[in-house]
C-alpha cells in the first residue's frame, strides 16, 4: 500500500465535515463523504502506524498497552457506589483505524429480529428495550457494502438473514477447533457454520490473503488482510484529495454558536497545544464511551446537560454483550495459535425463547481465545491445578498446543442505570474530566450467559475433551463492546439521534458509532456499526448537497 | 467442574489490556511490607553478574524463586530462559518505581529463609525443598503473585524484553513463533485434509 499525498486543510476556514474518530464508523464516513465531493478532516487521538510497525509482541500489546487507550476510567456497579479506578476497564485502540485495527474480525450480520424485538417479544420491565427506527431490510444494502468494500469471508449458514449478494470470498481454512466443533455440534443436533470474518481468504482489492500468523485479536494486521478502516476505506478517502487524517489530535470539546449550531471542535495537537478546527458540520464517531463523554463535556449555557442531551439519554443504556467461556484440553495438538481466531460457530440460540424462562439470545464459537504463551501460563490452568513448580511446567508443555476455548456471545438488555457519565473528580492527562462507568448486567443477561456456558461444557463433554472447565458467569467489569449510549430513534424524548444519525437537538451534528445501537445484537457489533456508517454517509452527503446541514 | 478458575475470559483479557489485571499484580510489590529490616547476605553463586539494577545478592534471591516456579527439571526452565535478566531490566524500565518495594520484599524472603534454617541468610541458600516451603508460605500473597508474574513473562515474552533467551520458553511449550503458517495447523484439521474424520 503506497502512501498517497492526502489533503491538508487550514484550521480557520471551515471544512465541510470534522469527523471525530477514525475507527469502524469514522473511517467509513470519511470515505463516504470525501468520495462524494465533500471536504473532511478526521481527528484521531492516537498515532498513525504503518503496517510494518505492527508487532507480534504479546507483552507489549496485552500488558504494556501497546496500541490501546490508557485513559483513566472509574467504575461502579450502581449509582449508590463511589466509582473507583481499577474496578473495571474500557478497551479500545487509540490509533488511526481505531478498534477496527485490533478487533478479532468476527463479522456476523444482525438479523431482522434485532431491529424489532420490542414489538416481537414485548417490552421488558425495568429496561429500555425498543425497536430501531430502521429495519434489517433498510440496512441490508449497507451490510452488503461492508461485505464487498471491507471484504468478508464466509458462506451463508442456517438462519442467516436474507442477503442481496453472496459473500465476496469463501470462508477461511478450517482449523482443528473448528473441526472438533463442527462434528460435535452436528452430533448434538446444532447447526454449525463457517464463521463470517472480515479477513481476506484470497487476494482482494489489492490486499493479500491472510497469512495465518494468528495475531488478530488485540493486534494490528501487518498484511492488511484484516478489514480495519486503516487497511480498507481510509486509503480511498485520502486518494480523493479531500480527506485529511490528522493523528495525535485529541478533541476535548464541540463548540456551538448562539443559534445552537455546531461551529467546530477544540482539540489538543501532538504537542498538547490547543487548536480549533472550524467545520460546517461535525460527525462524532469516537466510540460508545468517548462519544457520550465528549457530548457531556461539551456543556454550555445553551446546552447545560451536555450537547445533544435534551432527552437526558446521552450515555444511558450502555450495553456490552454477554460473554461466557469454557476451556478444553484435547488429546492431540490443535495449535490454535495459528490462523484466524475463529473458524466455526453455531447460532442455534439466536432467538429469545420463552421456554428458557428469560429473555436473551446468542451463539457459540470455537476459538483461540487469548491463549498466547504469557496469558496461557498466567491463567490457563484448570481449577485446583498447581500454578507453579514441576506439575505446572508439565501442564504448560502438554496443554499449550492442545487448548481450545468455546465462547458464548449474547444479548445485553438496555438498562438506563447502566451508563457512561463524567467522573466528578478524576481528570485525564490533558485535564479533561474522565469517564465514569456504571454497569451491572441485567439478571436475564446473566442467565443467558449461564445457558450458553452450559452448552459450551456440553460440547466439550460430547467431544471427549480430556479436561474442560467453565469460567463462572459473573457481572462484567470490562469490555471492548461499547454500545447504545446515544441511541437512534424517531422520538426526540426517547433517543439522541434520528434515523439518519442527526442529533435531534443540533441540526449540524451527526453521531454514528457503537453508541447508535438501540439493541446489542447477539455478540459482534462491528459489522453493524460499519453498515450504519455506510448508510449514514450516504444520507449525510445528500443533506450537505441540499444545504441541509 | 464447578470451581472458579483464573482462565482468561474477555473480562480478564480486557482488564489486562487496560493495565488493570496484570499490571496490578506487578504493583502488588508496593503492597508488600516487611516488618523486619534485615541485612541481606553477601552470598551469591549464580546467576553471574552483571546486573544493571539489582545487586548480585538480590538477583540470586529472585532467580532462586523463579527457578522454583518454572524449574529446570530435565528440560530448560526459568534459569535457561534468563528470566533474571528480564527482571533486572524491568526494574530499570517499566517497573523502575517499584524497585524500592522489591528490595523490601527480598529482605522479607531472606528473613523467612533464616527462620526456616538458622544457618542461611539468603533465600538462595536454602535447599530446593525449603525454598518450596517458603514459597508455599507466601503463595497467597501479592509478593508471590508478583514473582510468578515476572517469572512467566520473563520465560514467555519476546526475547527482546530480556528473557526467553533463544526462545527457550516458546520451545518448551511448542509455540512456533513464525509470522506465517499454512494449514493444516493441527492434528484434527490434518485428519480432515487426509480425508478422514
Amino acid at each position: 500500500m503506497s502512501q498517497q499525498p492526502s489533503a491538508s486543510f487550514s484550521l480557520s476556514s471551515p471544512v465541510d465535515f470534522v469527523i471525530v474518530g477514525s475507527g469502524a464508523a469514522g473511517g467509513v464516513l470519511a470515505k463516504e463523504l470525501s468520495t462524494r465531493g465533500l471536504s473532511v478532516v478526521v481527528l484521531e487521538q492516537g498515532p498513525r502506524l504503518a503496517p510494518q510497525e505492527f508487532e507480534h509482541d504479546e507483552f507489549k500489546y496485552f500488558f504494556q498497552n501497546g496500541i490501546s487507550s490508557t485513559a483513566p476510567v472509574t467504575w461502579r456497579r450502581s449509582a449508590k457506589q463511589v466509582a473507583r479506578q481499577g474496578a473495571g476497564g474500557v478497551l479500545y485502540a487509540k490509533i488511526v483505524g481505531g478498534s477496527s485495527v485490533h478487533f478479532t474480525a468476527n463479522f456476523w450480520r444482525f438479523r431482522p429480529i434485532d431491529f424489532i424485538e420490542a414489538s416481537k417479544v414485548g417490552t421488558i420491565e425495568g429496561t429500555g428495550l425498543a425497536d430501531w427506527p430502521i429495519t434489517y431490510e433498510e440496512l441490508e444494502p449497507y451490510y452488503t457494502k461492508v461485505d464487498w468494500e471491507i471484504g468478508v469471508s464466509g458462506t451463508p449458514g442456517p438462519g442467516d438473514p436474507p442477503r442481496s449478494r453472496p459473500y465476496p470470498m469463501p470462508p477461511l481454512p478450517n482449523k482443528s477447533a473448528g473441526v472438533i466443533f463442527e462434528r460435535t455440534a452436528q452430533k448434538l443436533g446444532w447447526h454449525p457454520t463457517p464463521a463470517p470474518m472480515a479477513i481476506t481468504s484470497q487476494p482482494y482489492n489489492g490486499r493479500p490473503p491472510c497469512q495465518q500468523c494468528g495475531y488478530c485479536m488485540g493486534f494490528g494486521c501487518e498484511y492488511g488482510a484484516k478489514g480495519s478502516s486503516l487497511a480498507t476505506v481510509i486509503p480511498i478517502a485520502e486518494r480523493t484529495g479531500r480527506c485529511e487524517i490528522r493523528p495525535n489530535s485529541y478533541v476535548r470539546k464541540i463548540e456551538t454558536d448562539a443559534r445552537g449550531r455546531v461551529t467546530g471542535v477544540i482539540y489538543f495537537d501532538s504537542e498538547k497545544r490547543e487548536q480549533r478546527q472550524l467545520a460546517r458540520a461535525v460527525v462524532l464517531s469516537a466510540n460508545g464511551a468517548e462519544t457520550p463523554r465528549l457530548l457531556l463535556n461539551s456543556k454550555s449555557n445553551r446546552f447545560p446537560q451536555g450537547l445533544a442531551n435534551s432527552s437526558g439519554l446521552v450515555g444511558k443504556y450502555l450495553m456490552f454483550n454477554g460473554a461466557a467461556t469454557a476451556q478444553g484440553i484435547y488429546e492431540h495438538p490443535l495449535n490454535e495459535y495459528k490462523g484466524a481466531q475463529v473458524t466455526r460457530l453455531a447460532l442455534d440460540w439466536y432467538d429469545s425463547d420463552p421456554k428458557r424462562g428469560f429473555y436473551g439470545g446468542g451463539g457459540i464459537d470455537a476459538r483461540f481465545h487469548v491463549g498466547y504463551p504469557i496469558i496461557f501460563a498466567l491463567g490457563g490452568t484448570p481449577p485446583h491445578h498447581p500454578t507453579w513448580g514441576p506439575m505446572f511446567k508439565r501442564y504448560l508443555q502438554y496443554a499449550f498446543t492442545r487448548q481450545m476455548t468455546l465462547y458464548g456471545h449474547s444479548t445485553s438488555l438496555p438498562v438506563e442505570s447502566n451508563n457512561i457519565t463524567i467522573d466528578p473528580k478524576l481528570k485525564d492527562e490533558f485535564g479533561v474530566p474522565a469517564i465514569r462507568v456504571t454497569y451491572e448486567d441485567h439478571p436475564d443477561d446473566l442467565k443467558m450467559m449461564q445457558f450458553l456456558l452450559d452448552r459450551c461444557k456440553e460440547l466439550h463433554e460430547a467431544a471427549d475433551a480430556q479436561m474442560y472447565w467453565g469460567n463462572p458467569v459473573a457481572v462484567q467489569n470490562g469490555t471492548a463492546h461499547l454500545l447504545g449510549t446515544c441511541r437512534m430513534g424517531n422520538d426526540p424524548k426517547a433517543s439522541v439521534v434520528d434515523k439518519f444519525h442527526r442529533a435531534h437537538d443540533v441540526p449540524n451534528l451527526f453521531i454514528c458509532d457503537g453508541s447508535s445501537l438501540v439493541t446489542s445484537g447477539r455478540g459482534q457489533p462491528t459489522m453493524t456499526i460499519m453498515a450504519l456508517a455506510f448508510r449514514a454517509g450516504e444520507h449525510i452527503a445528500e443533506f450537505a448537497k441540499r444545504g441541509e446541514i | 467442574m464447578p470451581s472458579p478458575s483464573p482462565s482468561p475470559t474477555r473480562r480478564t483479557f480486557v482488564s489486562s489490556l487496560a493495565g488493570i489485571g496484570a499490571a496490578s499484580l506487578v504493583s502488588d510489590w508496593a503492597l508488600v511490607r516487611s516488618a523486619l529490616a534485615h541485612a541481606s547476605s553477601a552470598v551469591s553463586q549464580q546467576p553471574p553478574p552483571p546486573f544493571t539494577n539489582l545487586t548480585a545478592d538480590e538477583a540470586s534471591v529472585i532467580s532462586a524463586a523463579a527457578e522454583r516456579i518454572i524449574p529446570s527439571d530435565g528440560t530448560p526452565g526459568a534459569r535457561e530462559a534468563g528470566v533474571i535478566y528480564f527482571i533486572d531490566r524491568a526494574f530499570g524500565t517499566f517497573m523502575k518505581d517499584q524497585l524500592a518495594d522489591a528490595r523490601k520484599d527480598i529482605k522479607d524472603l531472606n528473613r523467612r529463609a533464616t527462620k526456616r534454617n538458622r544457618a542461611v541468610q539468603s533465600f538462595a541458600q536454602l535447599s530446593e525443598a525449603d525454598q518450596d516451603a517458603v514459597l508455599r508460605e507466601i503463595q497467597q500473597t501479592p509478593l508471590f503473585n508478583g514473582l510468578r508474574y515476572l517469572t512467566i513473562v520473563g520465560t514467555f515474552a519476546n526475547a527482546s524484553w530480556g528473557g526467553n533467551r533463544d526462545n527457550t520458553g516458546w520451545k518448551l511449550i511448542g509455540f512456533e513463533p513464525h509470522g506465517i503458517h499454512k494449514p493444516p495447523f493441527g492434528y484434527y484439521d490434518a485428519q480432515v485434509a487426509k480425508g478422514g474424520r
